[in-house]
């Protein structure tokens, strides 16, 4: 029999057994989770405590010289759902017209979105399982006013699992102003992937990083203070100031688009550019694009055709191939030219003027644009000399603009070089340039023959450190050997806007404007056409001291073709808007001279090349 | 027999005196380890305490670092909406659309402010020189 002591006894044997029992078990579980398993439910929790967060550095942004923006950053918001959170039919068609109020978008796009529950997903073998969603994008890039009253809108309502991912979209608060420079990025997998102009090649410098930050957080989100926390820096781009003059650059756009009405070309292009430094001030071409409108956009219309394009300059063609023969000594401006009364045969081809001249010096060659006077001029240099100047003044070689494609033009070496070629080259047939070319000899001209390499860039600015990085003016090459020559081409390129030359249109009273007009006949199907022409004026003013030089190209104007009527015009009105501007001083001697020429009534000749 | 009644007088004497002993000890120490406990519950809730208002102070800097954020990118929403409406075709539109009898000035009315507001007096680059155009009509 049992005694009560030993009944006693045996029940806490039996309790203390199963406790430690229970007390191995337990031992055996705190193995197994503490040492076997450890890595495996550290991971686990540390991802239920641990946040990672994404913060985006902000591109570059382009300003022009003066610190205007050219091109941004603009907030925006990507509105996110997680269906399973989102709530039954009711609450999802509730959120549906309330996206539809402030969004762009229907009704049943919006629903089918929020109440995408589940999605298919393709295994590795080929099938398929249904999982369920827990991501849908309802609109990206929405508008920061937009998604702003979007979020007061779904916190009233209580709306859930709705998430606002703040972004920044690239913005072009000027659209169309300098759209071709500029170029443009296209948005990829959240990143701005650039495709042309500035925004291409200076992506290294504008380009910026994101930045990862781990943190432990508590139940609400936030970070705890203690916690561990692990961050990235993030690297917002450089800015790229550029040396445009934005007003300038109004002006010049303004003006090129009357010539599109007026004249309804194929294209068009302007280009001003300081030949004391080789700073582009203003730059455009016709067609062009908004880059903040995709739907807008075309090849045809953004690529940059004042650097990618080629074009028989035509008579602009002709000042450096005189100077050059200025600075050799081997005419002056008084040397006589029989111009053949405007047809000459050289070579067994007949070269002809477009007016008829007699005898006349060489600044009336240069005056009245004869070919047949150039040409003799030329046939006088011989063709090494000619092919050294037209070397000197860039043709056949880069501009220096950081802008990608750039043309070298098509001038022949030496060697390749036909009888007609030194005829032909003078007066600008046969050698093709892109406008920018053009416009960096003309510099020269203008700059008692420095010659420059053209800057589109002036300082970069590192956003962080406030560093700003000076673009340096390289020190220019010298064309001409004798230093009277400047004055005496640029004298005789004064007279092109005065009475009896080619460009009285061009002329703007108070200022001495030295330039030259040409037009040029294009070269289709191995012949030379009498239906398409390119018609340019290029010059600079005030000629003793350019403030700029300013090309106006036409490409296929309809109604008329001479550089003289179609160009011409234009470049007065843009010159004389960018020296109000520039606040250039017309000079009044100059101002009386003009004002008596209005009053008489003197005819010139009609504007021709 | 009396040396038994002495013994047993002995003992209960002795059995008094280590009552008294134990009690006080025992106080002793269980006071200790109320003091221990209290300096640990003390700590304990002071790093509590401290965590909490850690944890507030958080919040609130949370908030306020989202409201920076916010206003930045309020400003930069404002300061794209400047240069859009600062651009000449905005202007030129406005022009037209108030009907502002509006010309260019002579050369001759305008003159030039240069206005220096660097008190630093550093080299100026372009982009901060700031002329103020005076016409004069």
């Amino acid at each position: 029999m049992l005694t009560s002591n030993d009944s006693i006894k045996i029940r806490i044997k039996l309790v203390a057994g199963m406790a430690v029992i229970c007390f191995c078990l337990l031992a055996v579980k705190l193995y197994q989770v503490q040492i076997e398993r450890h890595e495996e439910l550290y991971e686990k929790a540390k991802k239920q405590y641990t946040a990672v967060k994404t913060t985006h550095g902000k591109r570059g942004e382009i300003f022009d010289i003066q610190g205007n923006l050219l091109v941004g950053n603009i907030p925006c918001t990507d509105i996110i759902v997680d269906p399973q959170i989102t709530g039954d039919e009711p609450v999802c068609g509730k959120a549906a017209r309330i996206f539809v109020n402030h969004l762009d978008m229907t009704y049943a796009e919006v629903y089918s979105r929020l109440s995408q529950k589940f999605r298919i997903r393709k295994l590795a073998d080929g099938k398929t399982e249904k999982v369920k969603n827990r991501f849908v994008v309802i609109a990206n890039n929405v508008p920061f006013q937009q998604a702003e009253e979007l979020k007061k809108v779904v916190k009233v309502n209580n709306l859930k699992g709705i998430v606002f991912t703040d972004t920044y979209r690239r913005f072009y608060p000027k659209s169309t102003l300098l759209s071709n420079i500029l170029g443009f990025t296209t948005p990829d997998q959240g990143k701005d992937v650039p495709v042309i102009g500035v925004e291409k090649t200076f992506d290294k410098q504008m380009e910026s990083s994101d930045a990862t930050e781990r943190f432990e957080r508590a139940r609400d989100g936030i970070p705890l203070s203690y916690g561990l926390q692990e961050a990235d820096k993030v690297k917002n781009g450089f800015n790229i100031y550029l040396t445009i003059n934005e007003p300038l650059q109004s002006i010049l756009e303004e003006e090129l688009d009357s010539l599109v009405v007026k004249w309804r070309p194929k294209a068009a292009y302007a280009v001003m550019v300081d030949p004391k430094t080789g700073n582009v001030m203003a730059i455009a071409q016709r067609p062009s694009f908004n880059p903040n409108d995709r739907t807008s956009m075309s090849p045809d219309n953004w690529r940059i055709r004042i650097t990618e394009d080629v074009f028989e300059p035509g008579s602009t063609m002709k000042p450096m191939a005189i100077s050059g023969a200025l600075d050799y000594g081997i005419i002056t401006p008084n040397t006589m030219f029989n111009c053949e009364n405007g047809s000459w045969t050289y070579a067994g081809k007949v070269l002809r003027d477009s007016h008829r001249i007699g005898t006349v010096p060489a600044y009336e060659v240069v005056q009245k644009s004869s070919n047949i006077g150039t040409a003799k001029i030329a046939i006088m240099m011989g063709e090494q000399r000619l092919h050294l100047v037209l070397r000197k003044f860039g043709f056949g070689a880069s501009t220096g603009i950081p802008v990608t494609p750039e043309t070298k033009g098509i001038f022949r070496p030496l060697n390749k070089w036909d009888a007609l070629s030194i005829s032909r080259f003078p007066i600008g047939q046969g050698i093709g340039v892109s406008p920018i070319q053009l416009v960096r000899a003309y510099c020269a001209l203008a700059d008692n023959g420095k010659l420059r390499k053209i800057r589109l860039v002036d300082r970069v600015e590192n956003t962080e450190t406030g560093v700003v990085i000076k673009k340096s003016i390289e020190e220019p090459f010298q064309v001409f050997n004798n230093p009277a020559t400047p004055e005496k081409i640029v004298s005789m390129m004064s007279l092109v806007t005065k009475k009896g030359g080619t460009a009285t249109a061009a002329a703007i009273p108070g200022f001495n404007v030295a330039g030259k007009t040409g037009t040029s006949q294009k070269f289709i199907n191995g012949q030379y056409s009498h239906a398409n022409f390119f018609s340019s004026f290029i010059g600079f003013v005030p000629a003793e001291n350019p403030s700029f030089v300013l090309l106006v190209t036409v490409d296929e104007p309809r109604g008329s073709y001479y550089g003289g009527a179609v160009a011409a015009p234009y470049f007065k009105n843009i010159a004389l808007r960018a020296l109000r501007y520039l606040d250039v001083k017309p000079d009044p001697k100059l101002l009386e001279e003009a004002e008596k020429e209005k009053n008489s009534k003197n005819t010139d000749i009609p504007q021709r090349d | 027999m009396n040396i038994q009644a002495r013994s047993i007088k002995l003992n209960k004497s002795r059995k008094k005196n280590n009552t008294r002993q134990t009690i006080g000890s025992k106080f002793g120490i269980v006071f200790r380890m109320i003091i221990v406990m209290a300096f640990v519950f003390g700590i304990a809730t002071l790093r509590i305490s401290i965590d909490q208002w850690a944890t507030a102070e958080d919040r609130e800097a949370d908030k306020l670092v989202k409201q920076i954020a916010q206003l930045d990118r309020e400003i930069e929403n404002c300061k794209l909406k400047k240069e859009k409406l600062s651009s000449w075709p905005n202007i030129k539109d406005r022009i037209q659309k108030f009907n502002l009898a509006l010309r260019m000035p002579e050369p001759f009315q305008v003159q030039n402010l240069t206005v220096n507001y660097d008190p630093a007096g550093k080299e100026k680059t372009s982009g901060e020189r700031k002329t103020a155009m005076l016409s004069q009509r």
